[in-house]
């Protein structure tokens, strides 16, 4: 008993030491946000808001989030694209899910299939997408990142939504088709309105990864791109500020925002139905 | 009605089909296509060669292909050693499910982080006047500032941050599959606590271990950003991908590419014939 207790604090302890470094950089991006330096190293001179919305704060014109037209065109692109690449992927996941739930001839295969935009790795995706696009002719625009990012927030939606059709759900659908409901009828009455929540946390869960995907965006993104985008191609070419530290605290935050309220969705089982 | 069942099956899936093959598929085929044509100054001629292949083999590359598998398997054993205990712990050492899910989340917040911020975060904690060596030079453990930054060292560092999450779900999954009835039967039969993880909880707990170790290998041989932002001279095969992208020889990248593919298909194969991964989902 008592070794068994050492055990358990000996292993919480090596959790806690590992969440610590993981945690490491998200802590010091937050902090340095705030520092009032042109630096993004250490020491920590003051406190200040000015990385976040000051314009020109260096002599060579650079200045905070706010006030850098390339960083809220890409923030506005983020969003465009966050969101097309999110109602498409709830769409055709809820439509997928509908079918791999059944036992079919062709559903492994069809699931594998899905599932393998993971096992891709993105370099190799992209530069496949760039091979596409040249080839179709397809002029590059913000769009053309949003089949691409689809592509990848596939599986995502899938093993998150197919998990909810569970026993119970068959049986409230077996219930009203015995009562005479046609299968439309059993999807908009029974069907969505008990997958509802997970549907909702699928649409922020790819909303989420479209928001910070970057290795296959780079390679068929034109102009400022999205927000992983810009400021990937801005460190090439300029030294980086403590503005790349507010940038990044914006869009982790939103990410960390939508993925806890999609968690709460999909970790809730029951809606009322009536 | 069967019949209709199962049209309204391949119909519900049309979607994912029709965007999976112009999509993901063509791509792919594209790649393999392309590296069997001709570079020239627009990107690609339809010209038959073998020439890309062959330029796997001058040394530069050779070094770059080696420098990526060498450091990507490192990272998969990093990652695979300190993400096991923490999956364990999530398994068996915490009872109630609500705390379970709090801690995945804990751990899947880091992993949100924008690519660049977080890979320059590393400067003023692995820098000479960073976080690390104030800590060392506190301790008395060295007398000046160790240079930590730009070696492949520091890259295996960011990346076991960046993804010891898919590392750590997978194996938290296959654990808590495992029937406890199992251990308890061969610890009542006399092993030992350690012997019962090595012979019972181990082997049971691979499929966990070879998505994660998959998955960690195909992120890390394609991560180019965080090696063109902190690897300052290492070259690896996602990098000269994107470089020769830009460079338009597109042939050597989609040559390069379909290398890459064939080593991660190969491992795959290899790991599957051992391990049932479909027990996992």
């Amino acid at each position: 008993m008592e070794m068994a207790r050492d055990s358990r604090k000996f292993f919480w302890a090596y959790t806690g030491l590992i969440l610590a470094f993981v945690y490491l950089p998200l802590v010091v991006i937050i902090f340095l946000s705030f520092n009032n330096t042109a630096s993004i190293g250490l020491p920590f001179i003051g406190f200040s808001l000015q990385w976040y919305y000051q314009p020109s704060i260096l002599a060579n014109g650079l200045g905070g989030f706010l006030a850098d037209t390339g960083a809220i065109l890409a923030l506005q692109n983020s969003v465009t694209v966050g969101l097309m690449v999110a109602v498409m992927s709830t769409f055709i996941t809820v439509a997928s899910a509908l079918s791999l739930r059944r036992r079919f001839r062709g559903r492994t295969f069809f699931f594998y299939l899905i599932l393998s935009a993971f096992l891709v790795p993105g370099a190799i995706y992209g530069l496949g997408s760039l091979f596409l696009f040249q080839a179709l002719n397809i002029p590059y625009s913000v769009y053309s990142i949003v089949p691409v990012q689809l592509v990848y927030a596939l599986p995502f939606g899938l093993i998150l939504l197919l998990p909810r059709f569970d026993r119970e759900l068959e049986n409230v659908e077996d219930a009203a088709r015995v009562l005479g409901a046609n299968p439309l009828e059993v999807f908009r009455r029974i069907t969505l309105p008990l997958i509802f929540y997970q549907v909702i946390g699928v649409f922020m869960f790819s909303f989420v990864i479209s928001w910070g995907e970057l290795t296959r965006s780079a390679f068929v993104a034109t102009g400022v791109g999205t927000l992983p985008v810009y400021l990937y191609t801005r460190i090439q070419t300029l030294a980086p500020t403590p503005e790349f530290y507010a940038i990044g605290t914006v869009v982790t935050s939103v990410a960390i925002a939508l993925v806890i309220a999609a968690g709460l969705l999909l970790s809730r089982n029951q809606r009322r139905l009536f | 009605m069967a019949i209709g069942r199962k049209l309204s099956n391949y119909l519900l899936l049309s979607p994912a089909i029709v965007l999976l093959g112009i999509f993901l598929i063509i791509p792919l085929l594209f790649d393999i296509a392309l590296s069997f044509w001709t570079p020239s100054l627009t990107g690609y001629q339809q010209i038959f060669t073998l020439e890309n292949y062959q330029n796997l083999g001058l040394p530069a590359y050779t070094q770059a292909i080696e420098t990526t598998f060498t450091l990507s398997f490192e990272t998969v054993v990093v990652t695979l050693i300190l993400a096991y205990p923490i999956a364990y712990t999530l398994a068996y050492k915490i009872r109630s499910p609500r705390k379970q899910t709090l801690i995945l989340f804990t751990l899947v917040i880091p992993f949100l982080m924008d690519y660049t911020t977080r890979t320059i975060s590393w400067y003023p904690i692995l820098g000479l006047n960073g976080i690390i060596n104030a800590l060392l030079m506190d301790l008395g453990l060295t007398s000046s500032p160790v240079n930590l930054l730009f070696n492949q060292t520091a890259v295996i560092v960011v990346w076991f941050q960046a993804y010891v999450l898919f590392m750590m779900t997978p194996i938290f999954l296959a654990l808590s599959k495992i029937n406890p009835s199992l251990v308890d039967a061969a610890r009542s039969l006399g092993a030992s606590s350690w012997t019962a993880f090595r012979k019972v909880t181990l082997p049971l707990s691979a499929p966990g271990m070879v998505v994660g170790t998959i998955y960690v290998l195909v992120s890390t041989v394609s991560d180019f950003p965080t090696v063109r932002l902190f690897g300052r001279g290492i070259q690896t095969v996602g990098l000269a991908i994107a470089q020769q992208a830009d460079g338009l020889n597109w042939p050597f990248a989609a040559a390069l590419a379909v290398l890459v593919i064939a080593v991660i298909l190969g491992a795959f194969y290899i790991i599957i014939r051992y391990v049932d991964v479909q027990q996992l989902f």
